[in-house]
Parts: structure tokens; C-alpha cells; sequence
């Protein structure tokens, strides 16, 4: 349901529309219909996707690429703003760009028994990049005897940005 | 307080009763009333618990219960319909160079609940533990 930008003018006449308009607003405003209001903390980018990159629900995320066992690339509707930022030292000299969502929760789901022993993350990766229109990510499972890449049952992610 | 749905007819008189009810519906909406527009990309419940799964503080969270160590249900007050983001954190007490790498699990979620599981692992020895917890949850 699209937003309905309404004014009111003293003197004018207040239509069943109008008044309509309003009471649709309320819709508009919680679906995040285009140009509704900014609700302050509500994610930009959501999304619930499966092991190979299929996006089971979500806003903002365009698609998901699927590359070898246990890494994604979240490919967004709205690009990241984007940040500089300089290294010094031996290593990596020189400027960087960086994108920078505000902030990132994760988490996931395992279909796995409880006494599976392995400590899973599902993490953002290669955080320097210049590419904005993009959000990396990989999943790897730990024990004490090994580790390796897994392809999630389930993944989470949801962006907050400082949209001012 | 409910949401109203209402209709506007042109030449129909607008009444006090329902301008107030139009008022009312912010609210209704605002606290995720049964019958409001869904408010989509937002979080929609989220609990902090102590080792024991005793709730410290949370919205839209009715219970968590801890049936075996580390593990621990999260239940909603409003049941989900379609998929939802859970995410988290925790609170160890451990020291930083506690050599462990640590993380919750979520097992495949329903509309109503969440169950998670809490597990350590390093280079000789894996556990689940029990853990401060926190937990949320998004409306995709």
C-alpha cells in the first residue's frame, strides 16, 4: 500500500480521501512503503537465506551468490555508504575504502543434534573492500580436532545504517 | 486496544468517535496489537537471561527454559508467521585470554519459539556450557 503525502489547509474542505489516506498510512508506514517516514532503528537490509544462497524472505538484499562451501556474497538493493580508511605499517600500506554499514547482527540456524560438538560462526568477511554493493560472508564450523567451511542451514543477517 | 480498520464515505459525517478511533490506532500499531499492519524490519522481540534462563529483561518474550546445559528455548508472546532473523550475543565472565572459541546455535526455528545452544571449543577439548544470553528477533 503506497504512502499518501497528505496536507491540510485551513478553510479547505477535509475529504472522506484524505481522511482515507490517513487511515492507510498507518499500512504504508509498517510495511515501509516508498515514502513513508524513516522509522528510526528499522533494519535497512534483512534477510533469511539458505545454504546455497536462495533468500527465503528479506528487503534490501537483491540476491545472494553462493561461491565455494560456506562463503556468500550479499549483493544489496541500495548501496553502502562508503568510508576511507588509512593503514600504515609494513603490511598494507596506503588507503583503503571501506563500506560501512552502521552496524550487522548475524546469527543462523543448525540442523544439527545437541551433542554435535562443533562451535559454528557465520561472520562478515573482507571488510576492506571497495565495493559497496556488496557484503561478504562465510560460515565455518571449529572442534577440537579440525575445522572447515559448512554450507549454513539457515543464515540471518540484518543491517542497521544511520540513515540521516 | 485493538486496531480498527475503518472506511471514509464522502458525505458521511466524520464523527468524534471516529477521529478518536483513528488516534487510537497509533497506538495499536506502535505496540503490535492483533489485527495492526505487521511493522516489517524491526525487532520484533529480544530477552536477556542469565545462565539459568531466568529473564533479566526482554519484550515479547513469554518464557526461556533451560533443559540441559547450554541449551535454552525462547518462546515468543506473539507467535512469527513467515521467516524471521534471530540473532544474539552473550556475556561471558571470562578472561581475555581464555584460549576457547565460543557461539550460540540456533536449531531450525517455528513460529512460536527458538531453541539455542551454547558451545565452547579449542584445540583439546570441546563443551556446551551454560551463558548469559541474549537473543533477538527480527520481522523480516
Amino acid at each position: 500500500m503506497a504512502w499518501h503525502n497528505i496536507a491540510f489547509t485551513f478553510g479547505s474542505t477535509l475529504t472522506a480521501s484524505k481522511i482515507g489516506g490517513l487511515q492507510d498510512n498507518f499500512t504504508a508506514l509498517a510495511e515501509n512503503a516508498t515514502g513513508s517516514p524513516t522509522f528510526s532503528s528499522r533494519s535497512t537490509k534483512i534477510v533469511v537465506f539458505s545454504g546455497n544462497g536462495h533468500i527465503h524472505s528479506g528487503a534490501g538484499i537483491s540476491s545472494i551468490t553462493h561461491g565455494a562451501t560456506g562463503q556468500y556474497v550479499l549483493n544489496v538493493s541500495t548501496v553502502f555508504s562508503r568510508g576511507t580508511q588509512a593503514f600504515s605499517g609494513p603490511v598494507a600500506p596506503g588507503t583503503f575504502y571501506r563500506s560501512v554499514p552502521s552496524f550487522v547482527l548475524i546469527g543462523f540456524e543448525a540442523n544439527v543434534a545437541y551433542s554435535d560438538p562443533s562451535v559454528r560462526v557465520l561472520a562478515g568477511a573482507n571488510a576492506t573492500t571497495t565495493s559497496t554493493a556488496t557484503y561478504q560472508m562465510n560460515f565455518q564450523a571449529v572442534n577440537n580436532s579440525a575445522k572447515a567451511h559448512e554450507d549454513v542451514y539457515r543464515g540471518s543477517v540484518v543491517i542497521v545504517e544511520h540513515t540521516d | 486496544m485493538a486496531f480498527t480498520t475503518q472506511s471514509f464515505n464522502s458525505g458521511a459525517v466524520l464523527t468524534a468517535s471516529m477521529m478518536n478511533v483513528l488516534h487510537a490506532n497509533f497506538t495499536a500499531v506502535a505496540s503490535r496489537t492483533t489485527g495492526a499492519p505487521k511493522v516489517i524490519q524491526t525487532n520484533h522481540a529480544w530477552v536477556r537471561f542469565s545462565t539459568t534462563g531466568a529473564i533479566k529483561s526482554s519484550e515479547g518474550v513469554s518464557s526461556v527454559s533451560r533443559s540441559q546445559t547450554g541449551e535454552y528455548t525462547i518462546s515468543w508472546t506473539i507467535p512469527f508467521s513467515g521467516f524471521y532473523a534471530v540473532t544474539w550475543g552473550d556475556q561471558t565472565q571470562l578472561p581475555v585470554t581464555d584460549p576457547s572459541i565460543r557461539n550460540w546455535r540456533a536449531f531450525p526455528t517455528n513460529s512460536g519459539n527458538v531453541l539455542v545452544t551454547y558451545s565452547a571449543a579449542n584445540n583439546s577439548s570441546t563443551a556446551k556450557e551454560d551463558q548469559r544470553g541474549t537473543i533477538s528477533a527480527w520481522q523480516v
